[in-house]
């Protein structure tokens, strides 16, 4: 098939000469294929982009699965591309895919591990997972990550997801945590902090959500929203004369505001009903306890009625009848004696909040029941 | 490696008359030298324009897709089936009656070259392999690139050698030159690619050619990331092997692995004569019905088997597919792959390889994970590792499906994992069918090249298979002559060794002997009155071939020790080594 070549002998010369033409070439060709391969990638590009286009359109209209293929499609042109492998992840997330999502976002983060948008997208895969270790770890990764536009929103977002997985996870101390250190960072934002007071309260850590209203109210006096909360949070710490005049002001700029009225409601007549006040007089001090009194008795008759009809008799003797017994006993006492002894007013009292405590749940308690029964609990507060 | 001289040497180092002649001999040695020189620097130019060849050849294959199949990942439409039929006719077309020396993947055409036409490979060969190989990837034929580059790269290299006039020995070494520089840059690796050169191409260890290989392979693989970037192939996460016992598992994928490439090579090898010895018409229309067929596979939902498939590895490696669908996919590409390659269109089985290595991986990884749920090696890993097991089953190259696994990985974290599922998958793939692929294709051409497989298994006779202990008694430098003469006269034997100072071995006759004797010497020791020519010496380890390079300069050659050159460990006699090989040929 072949012929044998005629053997050369070469000498520098033709050496040299070689080299250098076949250096020309090399550079000849190489420029010929630079032309092609940029023309050919810038193609690739813009074809890259369509598909990016199309797969977008495709998520927003909720083709997720349209849209993976698109992304896909996409990424086979510009394989390295975070924001096609980005998205094309919230694709597979959208299709409930998530172990695929999970391999892409993880690719994402071994190349960028402080980028606040994958470490959310992976924190969410994880809270999904019930994951809550690999979940805090990514969150936090992602509040104090980078974001390439507006990150201390960003990261305010990521926290409020933060929170709200944690209240799923019954997590309070960490959301009260996580609160506290996104308080002192709030601006002046009157929504952000109505948001903020509200988990506060979400987690009964009624003072912080307190102060958190105040500064809704502080920045937008008119808020009823922050306005009522403040009321509900004033009340809930049984500090009764501030629920009132936060809650009067939420009632006058909200009408329909049952949950303000009915608060608004109790906490006036735990102030009228509440014979611990200091500024009352004696007189007053009595009758607050003889209605206190009769409140309680009725409502412990009442208890004592339903149980009898419904419940089985028991050997034992509940707290609820030792104390109809006692309220014998002491129906007694009071017929016989006068109501000047401070000492007996304050027995009398005891009383009054052990019998509201114990029948809180039974029959139907009026408005001073449950006024008594708050009087009871917090009656430092009540004072206040 | 043999005599620390020889008496040859001695006797041209102590002729004073040599000097001018010197003068003369000098010029072949230092034409051989420039020649060398100039070689390598060829090499370079060799691995540049390779390269750039390659990614020319990447980049038709790339666009005669996204023509033909669309910009979608997934192809799909009616173009799914007409795209590999059409471009099957007009592959055939060109390749009956342009480019006839096309066919196949390319890697024993190079061997060919090399082993039988002294390193010719026409250049219309590689640019009629860059036109086919392009059209019938790119239309979806389940066929590889990277086959097809290392015959352009050999192409190129030859031609570049025709046209520089080089010696027909220099060219003969052009084509795996080229060869490797084509492959590295078709597949990112350069060390794979000089090791696959080396098993398949060269067939033999050749330590002349090595560097050669090395830098076309290197200077290719440079000139390619320029152009395509140095991102490795496959990207997978980090692989821990955390308890021992999961190798059991690599293990089992390793016999899979060897099972799978077994069923691969038998279809190929079965199919192709029975294709190829239709009638000639039928030519025109095989490549057009195995389109035809693996677009209907595509078409009914496995577009993934179409074309060399990178995109699907690397989804599998994502865990993105089930445990059935990579199962599937396996089936399906040994099915389309063997359906595209007996049909005679020009294409490799590199790609087709690692498919479905890749996918049985991911299959097997997933039903292991399934079985014992404490395994820890994610799909991806055993894909990476199911890649290399059927490179070294089906392609029976384990050297170099080990180093291609890290390659094109860039994790070397895997590799004990890979080493004992490739070597098991080698081993059941050997047993199971004792013809590689390759030179099972050659047989079928009619051809008879050498294999590294074959040398690998055949017996390498040393010297110490055919020497012995000497007869007579060996004699010492300082023995008198009269001495010497007593000694020999109860020895049957006529030649006898002698021992000289410090170190060195020489043969004396009886009939010298008993000349000195004669002469009046027989109170000199044999030291002085033999001439000072060395014996060469040879060592029991070496090759019998050394032996035989020397065995005619003396009647017996000392076989001394490698650590102490007076230490005689036997004799040899051209006799000895004649008397071996006979033996051999009677034992087979």
């Amino acid at each position: 098939m072949a012929t044998a070549p005629p053997v050369s002998k070469p000498t520098a010369q033709r050496e040299a000469l070689v080299s250098l033409v076949l250096s020309a070439l090399a550079i000849a060709a190489f420029a010929a294929v630079l032309g092609l391969t940029t023309r050919f990638h810038s193609w690739q590009a813009s074809l890259a982009e369509r598909m990016y286009g199309r797969g977008e359109h495709d998520l927003q209209t909720g083709r997720a699965a349209a849209a993976i293929e698109d992304f896909r499609s996409a990424l086979a042109f510009d394989r390295d591309n975070p924001l096609y492998q980005f998205r094309l992840a919230q694709a597979l997330e959208a299709e409930g895919r998530f172990d695929e999502a999970e391999s892409y976002l993880i690719n994402l983060w071994e190349h960028q591990p402080q980028n606040g948008m994958v470490n959310v997208q992976l924190a969410r895969l994880a809270a999904h997972r019930q994951s809550t270790n690999r979940a805090l770890r990514y969150y936090h990764n992602a509040i104090y990550g980078i974001w390439d536009s507006n990150p201390d929103e960003n990261r305010r977002a990521a926290r409020f997801e933060l929170i709200e997985f944690l209240l799923k996870q019954k997590a309070r101390t960490q959301v009260q945590s996580e609160l506290i250190a996104m308080e002192a960072g709030l601006p002046s934002d009157p929504q952000l902090h109505l948001k903020v007071a509200e988990l506060f309260l979400e987690i009964d850590d009624y003072a912080n959500a307190l102060a958190q209203f105040r500064q809704a109210l502080q920045l937008d006096r008119k808020n009823v929203q922050a306005t009522a909360g403040a009321g509900e949070a004033a009340f809930d710490l049984g500090r009764y004369r501030t629920a009132v005049r936060y809650l009067e002001s939420a009632v006058a700029g909200n009408q329909k505001d049952e949950v303000s009225s009915k608060k608004l409601k109790t906490a006036r007549l735990i102030l009228e009903s509440n014979p611990f006040q200091r500024s009352v007089s004696l007189a007053q001090r009595k009758r607050r306890v003889e209605n206190a009194y009769k409140a309680a008795s009725t409502h412990l008759n009442t208890c004592m009625q339903g149980r009898s009809a419904s419940a089985s008799p028991s050997p034992a003797e509940s707290p609820v009848e030792k104390l109809y017994n006692q309220e014998t006993t002491l129906k007694r006492k009071l017929r016989g004696r006068a109501l000047d002894d401070l000492d007996f007013l304050e027995n009398v009292m005891d009383f009054v909040f052990e019998v509201e405590e114990q029948t809180a749940d039974c029959g139907s308690p009026t408005a001073l029941d449950e006024a008594l029964l708050l009087i009871g609990r917090n009656r430092e507060g009540a004072e206040r | 490696m043999t005599a620390p001289v020889s008496p040859a040497e001695t006797a041209a180092a102590s002729d004073p008359v040599s000097t001018p002649r010197r003068g003369l001999m000098r010029w072949p040695f230092e034409f051989a030298f420039r020649e060398e020189r100039f070689f390598l620097v060829l090499s370079v130019f060799i691995g540049i324009f390779s390269a750039l060849a390659v990614v020319s050849f990447r980049l038709a294959i790339d666009c005669s897709r996204l023509r033909l199949l669309g910009p979608g990942l997934t192809p799909s439409g009616l173009s799914v089936i007409l795209a590999p039929s059409l471009a099957g006719i007009v592959v055939a077309i060109l390749v009956l009656h342009v480019f006839p020396t096309v066919r196949g993947s390319g890697v024993n055409q190079t061997k060919a070259a090399l082993y039988i036409y002294n390193g010719y490979i026409p250049l219309r060969t590689g640019v009629g392999k860059f036109i086919t190989s392009a059209l019938a990837i790119g239309a979806g034929h389940s066929l590889g690139p990277e086959d097809p580059s290392l015959q352009i790269g050999a192409s190129l290299a030859s031609a570049l050698g025709r046209r520089l006039k080089l010696s027909r020995e220099k060219l003969r070494l052009l084509a795996p030159v080229g060869a490797a520089a084509g492959l590295a840059a078709a597949f990112n690796a350069p060390i794979s690619a000089v090791l696959f050169v080396i098993e398949e191409v060269i067939g033999r260890w050749s330590a002349g050619i090595l560097g050669s290989v090395v830098l076309s392979a290197i200077s290719s693989v440079v000139v390619m990331r320029w152009f395509l970037g140095s991102e490795p192939m496959f990207r997978i996460p980090a692989v821990q092997l955390i308890r021992p016992q999961e190798l059991l598992a690599y293990a089992a994928l390793g016999i899979v692995g060897g099972v799978a490439a077994l069923v691969f090579a038998r279809g190929i090898g079965f199919l192709r004569p029975r294709l190829k010895g239709l009638p000639r018409w039928t030519q025109y229309l095989q490549p057009a019905i195995a389109g035809l067929l693996i677009g209907l596979i595509g078409y009914v939902g496995f577009p993934q088997v179409m074309g060399a498939g990178y995109e699907y590895i690397d989804e599998a490696m994502r865990g993105q597919f089930t445990w059935k669908m990579l199962a599937i996919l396996a089936v399906l590409k040994i099915l389309a792959t063997t359906l595209s390659f007996v049909s005679g269109t020009p294409g490799g089985m590199f790609a087709p390889t690692l498919f479905i290595g890749a996918m049985l991986g991911g299959a097997v990884g997933h039903v292991e994970r399934i079985v014992f749920p404490y395994l820890t090696g994610s799909v991806g890993t055993y894909c990476l590792v199911g890649m290399g097991v059927l490179f070294a089953g089906f392609l029976r190259a384990p050297m170099t499906s080990v180093f291609m696994v890290l390659e094109v990985s860039g994790n070397y974290s895997i590799i004990v994992p890979v080493i004992v599922a490739n070597t098991l998958s080698y081993v059941v793939s050997r047993a199971l069918q004792p013809v590689p692929i390759f030179d099972l294709l050659t047989r079928q051409d009619g051809l008879e090249l050498p294999s590294l497989e074959e040398q690998r298994e055949e017996t390498i006779l040393r010297v110490e298979d055919a020497m012995h202990a000497p007869v007579g008694p060996v004699l010492e430098a300082d023995e008198t002559v009269e001495h010497a003469n007593q000694r020999v006269q109860h020895s049957s034997d006529n030649i006898f060794l002698v021992r000289l100072n410090p170190t060195g071995w020489t043969t004396v006759s009886r009939d010298t002997l008993a000349r000195f004797k004669g002469e009046g010497k027989a109170e000199l020791s044999l030291g002085t009155a033999l001439p000072s020519q060395l014996l060469p010496c040879l060592y029991p380890d070496q090759p019998l071939e050394a032996a035989l390079r020397h065995v005619h300069e003396a009647p017996l050659l000392p076989v001394v020790h490698r650590a102490e050159f007076s230490r005689l460990e036997g004799v040899i006699s051209e006799q000895d080594v004649l008397n071996r090989y006979k033996l051999v040929e009677r034992e087979e």
